[in-house]
């Protein structure tokens, strides 16, 4: 069983992973029912557009362009869940742990990508169902706001512990054969 | 493995059952299995010592090499 300790920290990382799932799920919702607009700069000018102005198939696909990083942060989030489950059940080194440090550490590189591309890729969609008169000006601050590298960075720090995981794991079967 | 475990050969020629073997050298009966099945990953020095001193035999007599495995 684990320690009073580590019972403790994984009843904090449980509460905030289930803390953090829900609001991500009520942010996603907040931009609905707050009716938030989008801004862009166009020819130096703001050019701003309420999403619930819009009709309904653009709102849809503006919903799901702005939900798949949270749907990605969600499902590695729940992958943390199982953790907390396993080191509660005090298995420390199985696959199924190696497994969730995997899947956190590729949801967390997904992440850093899909917000590095969805920004640009949402622009894009505006522009070709003419929503924007034009193409947004390309400012540099804006592009580096958009490089999500530090979360790319701390997903594959994530994968390196699955590495260790799954040594820590070959060692444990190997001590448990030792006679 | 190429490493052969020899234990129910040594076993059966000194008539002699896991469990009393188990019994004489402190070992437990599923760790003694695990070691006659094949299946250990190691073997403890003082493991071999108490099967060799056990059985009367030498460590050569419990672990053979074979390529063919």
């Amino acid at each position: 069983m684990p320690s009073q300790k580590l019972r403790q920290l994984i009843l904090i990382l449980r509460v905030l992973v289930y803390l953090v799932i829900l609001l991500q799920l009520v942010g996603f919702a907040s931009t609905y029912l707050a009716d938030e607009k989008i801004y862009l700069k166009i020819d130096g000018e703001i050019w701003e557009q309420r999403i619930l102005g819009l009709s309904i198939p653009h709102q849809i696909v503006i919903g799901i362009y702005m939900f798949i990083p949270s749907a990605i942060l969600i499902g590695g989030l729940l992958q943390i869940a199982g953790l907390c489950n396993h080191f509660a059940a005090g298995v420390i080194f199985s696959s199924e742990t190696v497994r969730n440090f995997k899947r956190f550490a590729m949801a967390l590189v997904l992440l850093g990508m899909v917000d590095m591309l969805i920004t640009p890729l949402l622009i894009g969609y505006l522009k070709l169902v003419d929503i924007t008169p034009a193409w947004p000006d390309v400012d540099l601050s804006l592009v580096l706001d958009l490089l999500s590298l530090e979360v790319v960075m701390v997903g594959v720090l994530f994968f390196v512990i699955a590495r260790i995981m799954e040594t820590g794991l070959a060692m444990k079967d190997e001590m448990e054969l030792t006679v | 493995m190429a490493i052969v475990v020899n234990l129910d050969v040594m076993l059966a020629r000194r008539k002699m059952k896991l469990g009393e073997l188990s019994d004489m050298i402190g070992v437990t009966n599923a760790n003694l299995s695990i070691l006659k099945n094949g299946k250990a990953k190691a073997v403890r020095f003082s493991t071999l010592d108490a099967i060799c001193r056990a059985l009367e035999c030498q460590p050569g007599d419990i672990l053979e090499f074979s390529e063919e495995e």
